[in-house]
């Protein structure tokens, strides 16, 4: 088998209603980044430099579509491991080329490569769902066990551990539904969940026993201890009074619980049809900062209401269920567990930013897909999503 | 392809999916819809700023609106820190720079910078280093966006000293505003000041002002403005005469007053020394005070006007040609030791009350006042007003002293009918003198007829105030006329007519006045050599006053009695007064020609004929008017009219208003506007125009 190959027959196959989704989602996003960002201009120039990701990123599309994704199998490993190197250079290959490596919102996340960045870690998604895929596929012929779990933890422990070294807390907590998910997916016994189950459960009260002991918060930096505090003071407020000085107790809340705060206003206050393109106060104003980024959906929710909110939510729906669809009609496990692992990396980013956004969970810095500012997770999510359609367009054996 | 049992696991997976989905719609529609409200007044509690508006004191005005004290506008610097942190720009440098430029300390400047924030580096600069910032900026010296302007008033007196008195003057308060500290600046402090007032604004997350939303909430801030009842004329005029001849007879000080008899409106309020409001920190506190209403002093003589008024008004005198005995000047008034002296030079033996009062005659005043009763002369002083503040709406007034009739002793009887034992303030005697030439009706003086708002909108408006019928219109014309005898008819080389005030008649006005010359005892280590107050108060015009004018002069050096310090004041101010308010002489035939005219002053003193209605049948006032407007004014009027001269009308005859039943010709004198003619000129004009007239 070729491993370009592509036929006339693929395209008949490709679900437009799946690609269609996207690209619609992409241009809404540009939308919302150009009406949160842009001054009088026609289009700003944040707008402006996502189309161009965007184009590229159809481009990186496109190709991918033309290989058959059975071949990627074999890719698998290679690109794990390179990514590993990427990872693993940017947080030791400082001193060898301090040019290359760029250290923002205090992490150091980026390669700079031409005038653009580049953060690794978002490709790094793509070869652990491709490497974990594989690894499940293969062992396919027996009843997985815990043996496969256990590989699959460690599989996407390694790169986390690598973001979480950056320090990227956001990015590490994505990979973590894959090493339940894809084992799920692949039919790893229901007793071992019940037991997973029933540990993570214990595990949850033992933290929250240390947590309510020590008042300290085990496996978090003094930064995410403050969202995390801030957060549930506001949930239970007399657990919050714990700091001897209030004032001060209560100064942290307000800074920490600002950019909820602001987010929730930018929601309410656009109400079922929102205030309009480019009227967003909150956003344009900058009382919510980075908004067409990690706070896209607040935006979108300002300047066009419930009604945008639902039809984004409504797009995500459409791409999940046509890519489960895809992924039940697979030829093959390895093709199948490919889009569970993709679907399993992209609702948990839906799923963080949304909860951010509507103030259900603390403060975590992630994009939203297919909306978010940003060239290598627009290019990401592209990619991912060309291997869920590749799968899609390859799904008849003949 | 799938064991149904994978597709049962993704169906699990994909209904808890649904069920976050689910929840998290309903999340939003909390949020978006139940509590829409909410949010969107959280949303404009960040987004919509108050910026303050400085407070735009209103102005003052007197009645014909010209400007007493006004605001005028000027820059306030102010620098952005923000600015200057966001691109580095070193403070010390920009202080430096800044020193020689604003003439301050740099590090002043320097410490205002680093307050941060945006600091006032300048309040209220003078126009020329305001110009040289702009210009300064405009050439990019300074990076657009280091400083800003904001426009702020200062207050600033456009006629200078003219009424420093009356108005008061301001300084910065705690606040950086303008407070009012004396004068009308303080009493309608509150009237005039204009609130802080706040507009709303767009702002951004780094509080940076984008754009003003509303700005009908500046109208607050504007102060209301003030329009007085003074006269600027009258009042710069009587300024002008003060200084001068306070100056000439080194004199301590000086007051001038000119009401309004009928309202009790001020015209005029001078007072000698004064200051200049826009520099009121230079000044000495002496001249700070407006002795007009707060130096209660002994006016004297003066104060026989109000023992003549309580003999009338109880019937004790009916008859104004009874005769005293005046004991030639000097009298023991039993228990007193002392004998009551006259002034030198008009001893009298037996007298007319009449004359009693035109020649100030303090023994004959006593000898009358014997007759009446302490209670109620007592009271009538206090009805007139004296021993109280008369109320007038200026701060820091004085009452002066009358002491209740308990306290009298048996020297008191004695002591007031010619001005002793009490003290009275100039504004409390103008007031009471008023009261008499107004009927008996004593009406409450005041300074502030208008309060408008700034685009002009009246607020309020103070009509005359009557504050008590004091006495009968009768008593008040019998004493007038008492009065006017002290004064009498313009005749200055006749000695047989007029008294002490002669100084002070007008051609033709009758003037009713009263001198007053107290001599008191000199403080210890006085430098003064002589200690009199020389006062003149005059009404008129006679037979329906219009005006009250009165002047004191303190201390006055070479000269001593009221009619001779005082009385020409008076009669310099009344004159100027007269002609800016138009009153028109009632005696023309006593000389026309005594009245300097212009045809500016004739038309301002003659609404005439267009604009005031002449009765039918009733000839109308050609006063002022040229040739060829009397034309047309007697158009209709079917009279063969006489010209006598060229220019103006100042003689008509029949004169105005008289019935024009049977008359058939009218004679008119008319004279070249502005020139001072004398009665020579008259004649030769007369008398040309009579050969002319014979050579046709």
């Amino acid at each position: 088998m070729a491993f370009f190959s592509i036929e006339k027959r693929h395209f008949k196959q490709i679900d437009w209603w799946l690609v269609g989704a996207m690209l619609l989602l992409t241009a809404f996003g540009i939308l919302v980044i150009d009406g949160t960002t842009a001054s009088e201009e026609i289009m700003g120039s944040f707008a402006r430099r996502q189309i161009l990701w965007w184009a590229i990123s159809l481009a990186v599309f496109s190709a991918l579509l033309c290989f058959d994704y059975a071949q990627l199998s074999k890719l698998a490993v290679p690109a794990y491991l390179v990514c590993l190197v990427l990872l693993a250079g940017l947080l030791w290959g400082k001193p060898y080329v301090p040019q290359l490596i760029v250290t923002k919102y205090g992490a150091t996340s980026w390669y700079r490569i031409g005038g653009n960045l580049f953060q690794p870690s978002e490709i790094t998604k793509i070869a652990v769902v491709l490497v974990a895929a594989a690894y499940l596929a293969r062992i396919k012929a027996r009843q997985p066990g815990w043996r496969d779990l256990v590989v699959v933890a460690v599989l996407v422990l390694v790169p986390v551990a690598l973001v979480k070294m950056q320090p990227d807390f956001g990015t590490a907590v994505t990979f973590l539904p894959l090493i339940v998910a894809l084992p799920w997916a692949a039919g790893v016994p229901r007793r071992i969940y019940v037991i997973l189950s029933i540990a993570a459960l214990a595990g949850t009260i033992a933290y929250g026993t240390v947590v309510a002991v020590t008042g300290e918060f085990p496996f978090l930096n003094a930064n995410q201890t403050r969202r995390v505090r801030a957060y549930l003071a506001e949930i239970f407020p007399s657990w919050g009074a714990d700091a001897s000085d209030e004032n001060l107790a209560d100064t942290i809340r307000k800074r920490e619980r600002w950019q909820p705060l602001q987010a929730r206003i930018a929601l309410g206050s656009g109400r079922i049809w929102g205030k309009g393109w480019r009227q967003g106060t909150q956003t344009r104003l900058e009382f919510l900062p980075k908004a067409h980024f990690d706070y896209i959906f607040a935006s979108c929710g300002e300047q066009f209401g419930f009604a945008g909110c639902i039809f984004v939510l409504g797009l995500y729906t459409l791409i999940v269920f046509r890519a489960i669809m895809l992924s039940l009609r697979s030829k093959d496990w390895f093709g199948y567990l490919l889009i569970i692992g993709v679907l399993t990396v992209f609702i948990t980013h839906i799923a963080l930013n949304i909860g951010v956004s509507t103030d259900l969970l603390p403060v975590t810095g992630l994009p939203l897909p297919f909306m978010s500012y940003g060239g290598s997770f627009l290019m990401t999510n592209y990619i991912g999503f060309a291997l869920v359609v590749n799968v899609g367009m390859r799904k008849y054996v003949y | 392809m799938f064991d149904p049992r994978f597709r049962q696991r993704i169906t699990v997976t994909g209904v808890c999916l649904a069920v976050a989905l689910t929840g998290l719609i309903a999340r939003l529609y909390w949020i978006q819809i139940v509590r829409h409200e909410y949010y969107n007044i959280r949303a404009s509690y960040y987004r919509i700023g108050n910026e303050p508006i400085r407070p735009q004191r209103g102005n003052i005005y007197d009645r014909n609106r010209r400007a007493l004290a006004a605001g005028s506008l000027r820059d306030t610097l102010y620098a952005n820190t923000y600015f200057l942190k966001q691109h580095n720009i070193p403070f010390e440098a920009l202080a430096i720079q800044l020193e020689s430029i604003l003439e301050k300390d740099h590090t002043r400047i320097l410490a205002q910078l680093r307050r941060g924030g945006c600091p006032p580096l300048y309040r209220v600069m003078p126009p020329e280093i305001s110009n040289i910032m702009h210009h300064l900026i405009l050439c990019e010296v300074f990076p657009p966006g280091t400083f800003y302007f904001e426009r702020e008033t200062k207050r600033f007196y456009p006629s200078g000293r003219t009424a420093s008195h009356v108005l008061g003057y301001v300084r910065f308060d705690d606040t950086g505003e303008n407070q009012g500290v004396d004068g009308l600046e303080y009493s309608y402090d509150h009237v005039i000041r204009g609130n802080t007032a706040k507009y709303e604004v767009l702002k951004d997350a780094r509080k940076g002002l984008l754009a003003p939303i509303d700005k009908t909430y500046w109208s607050s801030a504007f102060g209301n403005e003030l329009i007085l009842t003074l006269d600027e004329s009258i009042q710069h005029e009587a300024e002008r005469i003060l200084r001068t001849e306070v100056a000439r007879y080194r004199a301590a000080w000086g007051v001038i007053i000119v009401q309004q008899c009928k309202t009790g409106a001020i015209l005029a309020m001078a007072s000698m020394p004064d200051f200049d409001p826009a520099a009121y920190a230079g000044a000495s506190p002496s001249s700070l005070r407006n002795r007009a209403i707060n130096e209660p002093a002994n006016m004297g003589s003066i104060m026989k006007i109000f023992t003549a008024a309580a003999l009338i008004e109880t019937g004790k005198l009916t008859d104004l040609d009874e005769q005293f005995d005046c004991h030639g000047g000097s009298w023991y008034f039993p228990p007193r030791r002392e004998p009551v002296r006259d002034a030198p030079g008009h001893y009298l033996q037996m007298a007319s009350f009449r004359d009693i009062i035109r020649w100030s005659s303090n023994v004959g005043t006593v000898a009358a006042a014997q007759r009446l009763e302490r209670n109620a002369y007592c009271n009538l002083l206090e009805k007139f007003g004296f021993g109280q503040k008369t109320g007038i709406d200026l701060p820091n007034e004085r009452q002066g002293i009358l002491r209740p009739v308990s306290q009298w002793t048996d020297y008191t009887m004695s002591a007031i009918p010619y001005g002793g034992e009490m003290t009275v303030t100039p504004i409390q005697l103008v007031a009471a003198v008023s009261a008499i030439a107004n009927g008996g009706r004593l009406m409450r003086p005041y300074v502030v007829k208008e309060i408008r708002s700034y685009e002009g909108r009246l607020i309020q408006t103070t009509g005359p105030v009557v504050v008590r019928q004091v006495i009968s219109p009768v008593t008040a014309g019998k004493v007038l006329e008492l009065m006017e005898g002290v004064v009498g008819p313009y005749a200055p080389k006749d000695k047989t007519v007029g008294g002490t005030g002669k100084e002070a008649a007008i051609p033709g006005y009758r003037v009713a006045g009263k001198t007053g010359t107290y001599k008191y005892i000199t403080p210890a280590g006085s430098d003064h050599v002589s200690s009199y107050t020389a006062s003149f108060v005059a009404v008129l015009p006679l037979p329906d006053p219009e005006i009250t004018v009165f002047c004191c002069i303190d201390q006055p050096q070479g000269a001593k009695y009221g009619g001779a310090v005082a009385a020409p004041i008076v009669r310099q101010v009344a004159e100027h007064a007269l002609r800016v308010l138009g009153i028109p002489a009632d005696q023309p035939e006593r000389g026309p020609a005594d009245i300097p005219l212009t045809i500016h002053q004739a038309r301002q003193s003659q609404p005439a004929n267009g604009r005031i209605e002449t009765p039918q049948d009733c000839m109308p006032d050609l006063r002022g008017l040229t040739m060829r407007e009397v034309v047309a004014c007697m158009a209709g009027l079917n009279m063969e009219l006489s010209f006598e001269g060229s220019g103006v009308v100042v003689h008509q005859e029949p004169p105005p208003l008289a019935p024009l039943e049977g008359v058939r010709g009218c004679r008119i004198v008319l004279r070249a506007a502005g020139v001072q003619p004398t009665t020579s000129t008259l004649a030769v004009s007369t008398a040309q125009s009579a050969a002319d007239n014979s050579g046709a």
